[in-house]
């Protein structure tokens, strides 16, 4: 009954209901703020905020990428121009067909020597790592692999992370690369070998096409006798009269890539990459990656399933690491070919920031929880302590002493003040009736025991009758008990005169009372004697 | 009940700040797994490609690195010859020059250029215990004014490389074998025979023609005379005994000044052998290739440098350290970390032996002899420097200002003049004469 009480709103206490509406206002109040915030946009998940963070970076990827092949590609078509030009021209000088420099090792060294300084000098202005130009020709058919060997040149950028880079000559004659005083390569070759260039077949029968839809991005493959992936930027060569001369272009090695679109990031371990289009797999030796200029990202070691999920970051995952991202595709090459972009974190930091925003989160709704409690619990006292005070003093009959600045405390007191005056005087009228009501009570209770008294003192007929009657079966010793008492004798002289005990009085007492119908001998000794006037009454 | 909610409350925050508390000064270590530090790095091994150092980096970056909260990343990968030079660039914001490194590869002689009071004492790090792992020599080579700037992360020496298939041939047309190459005596006989039977082919490239002279004379005469300028001393009749032994051998193009590095002159056929560091055995190619594009497989040997046969034998010590730039105390220890990682034992030994160099720790040394080479080329290599570390003596080059300036100098002249020295040579002209001119050349460096 006292549990169901304590709960029933009507019978909180005022401090417990104003601390309750306290509670129910700042409830009410940071539900509309969060509600505000959702409705405005302000409030952002963990993934929703990785997810706006990774898609501008996205963005800038994207467009540094973009610019980049679009840049490398004008220049490869440049580049192109510019070579058949200058092969035209040494053709015309040694006054030899193009065909005619098939083994004739001092036409390709007479051309390559007029070939080194432009391409280096295209080298040095591009963007990229290395490159080259691949002639259909080789100087000596007599091989068993002729027909795979092409001769050429192809420079690579040896430290270009620093301003004082060195050309390396990767394919060509020594003697062109000794007389430029160029360094060999330490896996230097004198030829090509088409069938370990990328995509050769394809970019040989795309001769037909204009240059400016002729470039294509190569597959990515591993610089023969290296370890290092690389992917090529290639443009046909193309004579006046439709000949094909061979194929030219740039090289992006993996860790050109990786210094040069590192990225101006902050976000720890961000990894982006430029990787082939497939739907459900990441492929790590199809894939360049990159990650911010001012920290180290894990370089991937292997391949990784694409798991699409219902949200927006893409999962990532191998058997040892994890990646969340979102990916982007991109057309490079003029057959509109489609490579993908992927920007991505470890998953593993994202787990952690996830855990880091919930347990912010918690400690932040423990704070505000035992801040908003203890605010409302000090503010409802602080407000209410004055009224039970003033509460207290009128209980406790102080309320003379109460002072109080609350005007409303002040016209209570003074309301409170003339009810007892008026009180008072109703107490006064009433007291006075009721000493009045007190003497009239006296007088009737003297006149009630008058009247009892009178009452006793008179003899009831019947009762006579039966004491009476009651005469004639008393025994003998009755009979004279009843004539000593009648002439006055005591107790004790009736003892001694009928010599018998005490109790046997008492006996002899209670049986004689009780035959005459009274209750004491005073009640006995008061009807004999009205027996006896009536006795003398008949005599006389 | 409400007093209790409030204690309960006071005690979750009380706990809360003190786990916070705890987490963030328990750790004497600044050094922080989930906020890692990250160093960048120059080195020059493996300039080309093919680095083992990035494999090793990128191993550190995925163990003791994630563990201990540090990546190391690789921002410059460079030779010895250059690395100074990018240095001093970066140290002095030249434009276009990129931001000095946190680690780089340093000789000692170069490390005072860019300030000791720069570079991180790697005394103040390790403890006397750690230290004494390594080989001592090793470890007094990296001392500057009483401080350990230059660690001593692998060491090199020279060697002799020779094209094995070429030398087969050689080798069964005039019974020159290796054993003929020895000593300088042989050497310079086996040199003029294959002159002879390649029909005017250079046996040999050096790299560093200077330092065999000058071993030589050590070897011979046990001391060798400098100039007050940092250079030989011409009066010395050792120097120049032992410099026309080469010098005629050079006139006659029976040897040549190598044009950059022995191992591109090698590899197209140009030369048969060349001697320079042991660690350019990472440069040679695996095939040569003939100017009309015939190849065969290049088969490596390497020997251990020709004698002098003199009281004792003397073999370069060479080789950079890794320096750290003095910047954080996070970063001291994060380098610390690295240093201590990368020359431990086993692998040490493992990036050593695909590099090169000798290992900078007394019991790596040791197991080189039961150590497992997948290539021929290595493991001849590595033969020759066990054999030359049992009978050769490891001497420190001169570490005179200007002196590989100077020597550079002299290799750059040399190379200039060596192909009409042959062709005058061919043309009737005495060889001493042609001699006296390269030693006029010589002593007009200083």
């Amino acid at each position: 009954m006292s549990k169901n009480s304590a709960l029933r709103y009507s019978e909180w206490s005022l401090k417990s209901k104003l601390f309750a509406y306290m509670l129910l206002l700042t409830i009410i109040l940071l539900a509309i703020l969060t509600l505000g915030l959702i409705m405005f946009g302000h409030t952002n998940t963990t993934a929703e905020t990785f997810y706006d963070v990774l898609d501008i970076q996205m963005e800038v990827f994207e467009k540094d990428i973009s610019v980049h092949f679009d840049h490398l590609a004008a220049s490869a078509i440049s580049l192109s121009e510019d070579l058949t030009e200058t092969l035209d021209k040494q053709l015309e000088e040694l006054n030899i067909p193009f065909s005619a420099l098939t083994d004739s090792p001092s036409g390709l060294v007479h051309i390559q020597n007029a070939m080194l300084e432009p391409l280096q000098h295209k080298l040095r202005q591009a963007n990229c790592s290395g490159a080259f130009v691949m002639l259909n020709a080789t100087v000596n058919s007599s091989l068993p692999e002729a027909s795979s060997s092409k001769s050429g040149l192809y420079l690579q950028i040896n430290g270009y992370h620093t301003s004082g880079s060195e050309v390396l000559m990767y394919r060509g004659f020594a003697e062109t690369a000794k007389s430029h005083e160029i360094t060999l390569h330490r896996k230097w070759r004198l030829e090509f070998r088409t069938d370990l260039f990328p995509n050769y077949a394809k970019i040989a029968s795309s001769d037909a096409l204009s240059l400016e839809s002729a470039y294509r991005v190569t597959d990515l493959f591993i610089l023969p006798g290296t370890s290092e992936k690389a992917l090529l930027l290639t443009v046909p060569m193309i004579s006046g009269d439709g000949a094909f001369y061979g194929i030219c272009g740039y090289e992006i090695s993996e860790s050109y890539f990786m210094t040069y679109h590192a990225q101006p990031s902050k976000t720890p371990h961000l990894t982006c990459l430029l990787t082939s289009d497939h739907e459900n797999v990441l492929l790590t030796d199809e894939s360049l990656s990159c990650g911010s200029s001012d920290g180290h990202f894990h370089s991937l070691t292997s391949d990784y399933a694409i798991l699409k999920n219902n949200r927006a970051l893409t999962h990532f995952k191998s058997e040892n690491f994890s990646y969340l991202g979102i990916t982007k595709k991109i057309s490079l090459s003029g057959d509109k070919q489609e490579h993908q972009l992927v920007v991505m974190i470890p998953k593993s930091d994202y787990d952690r920031t996830l855990l880091r925003s919930i347990g912010q989160s918690a400690i932040l709704i423990v704070l505000l929880l035992f801040f908003t409690v203890s605010f409302c619990k000090y503010f409802s006292k602080r407000f209410l302590s004055p009224i039970l005070s003033v509460l207290e003093k009128i209980k406790s009959d102080k309320r003379s002493e109460t002072t109080s600045n609350i005007p409303e405390i002040l016209d209570l007191i003074e309301y409170l003040d003339r009810q007892e005056r008026e009180h008072d005087k109703t107490l006064s009228d009433l007291e006075t009736k009721h000493q009045a009501a007190e003497n009239e009570n006296l007088r009737l209770q003297t006149e009630i025991d008058r009247l009892a008294y009178s009452r006793k003192t008179e003899i009831d007929p019947a009762d006579y009758q039966y004491f009476i009657a009651g005469i004639k079966t008393l025994t003998e010793s009755e009979k004279n008990l009843f004539e000593y008492y009648l002439s006055g004798k005591t107790a004790k002289e009736i003892l001694v005169l009928m010599g018998i005990k005490e109790s046997t009085l008492k006996y002899h007492n209670h049986n004689l009372l009780g035959k005459l119908g009274v209750s004491s001998r005073k009640q006995m000794l008061r009807y004999a004697e009205v027996m006896r006037n009536q006795n003398e009454t008949k005599v006389d | 009940m409400k007093k209790t909610f409030a204690r309960i409350l006071s005690g979750v925050l009380i706990l809360i700040l003190s786990i916070g508390c705890m987490s963030a000064c328990s750790d004497k270590s600044l050094l922080d797994p989930k906020d890692p530090v990250t160093l960048t790095i120059w080195h020059v091994y493996g300039e080309q490609a093919d680095a083992p150092m990035n494999l090793l980096i990128e191993e550190f970056n995925d163990t003791v690195g994630r563990e201990k909260g540090i990546q190391v990343q690789v921002t410059n990968v460079t030779s010895t010859s250059k690395i100074l030079a990018q240095l001093l660039d970066a140290q002095s914001d030249k434009p276009g020059a990129p931001e000095m490194p946190d680690l780089f590869s340093c000789h000692t002689q170069n490390a005072a250029s860019l300030g000791i009071e720069n570079l991180l004492d790697w005394n103040e790090w390790f403890s006397d215990k750690e230290l004494s792992s390594y080989v001592p020599e090793f470890i007094d080579s990296g001392v500057i004014d009483e401080k350990l700037v230059v660690f001593p992360v692998s060491k090199s020496t020279y060697a002799l490389f020779i094209s094995g298939s070429q030398f087969s041939r050689f080798s069964e047309d005039t019974g020159v074998t290796y054993e003929s190459l020895a000593d300088w005596g042989g050497f310079f006989d086996a040199a003029e025979k294959y002159y002879e039977w390649s029909d005017g082919k250079a046996f040999c490239a050096f790299d560093y023609l200077i330092r065999h002279i000058e071993l030589d004379v050590l070897s011979r005469h046990g001391s060798l005379e400098y100039t007050d300028n940092g250079w030989y001393d011409e009066n010395d009749p050792a120097i120049k005994e032992s410099f026309y032994m080469f010098a005629e051998a050079l006139a006659q193009g029976h040897v040549v000044v190598s044009d950059s590095y022995a191992n591109t002159q090698v590899m197209t056929g140009e030369v048969l052998s060349g001697i320079g560091s042991s660690a350019a055995v990472g440069y040679y190619n695996d095939t040569i290739t003939y100017p009309d594009n015939t190849s065969e497989p290049m088969e490596l040997r390497v020997l251990p440098l020709p004698k002098s046969n003199g009281s004792k034998e003397y073999m370069p010590q060479t080789g950079v350290g890794l320096c750290a730039l003095k910047t954080t105390e996070q970063k001291a220890e994060a380098a610390y970390e690295f240093a201590k990682w990368f020359t431990e034992g086993k692998r040490n030994l493992d990036f050593v032996v695909q590099t090169g160099y000798m290992p900078v720790t007394d019991g790596a040394f040791e197991e080189i002899d039961s150590y497992s080479f997948e290539d021929a080329g290595y493991e001849s290599l590595y033969t020759a420097i066990k054999a030359m570390h049992d009978e050769y003596i490891p001497v420190v080059r001169p570490d005179f200002e200007g002196f590989y300036d100077k020597t550079n100098a002299l290799y750059k002249d040399i190379r200039e003049m060596q192909s009409s020295l042959i062709e005058r040579a061919e043309n009737g002209e005495s060889i001493s004469s042609l001699t006296d001119e390269l030693w006029e050349l010589f002593c007009s460096i200083d």
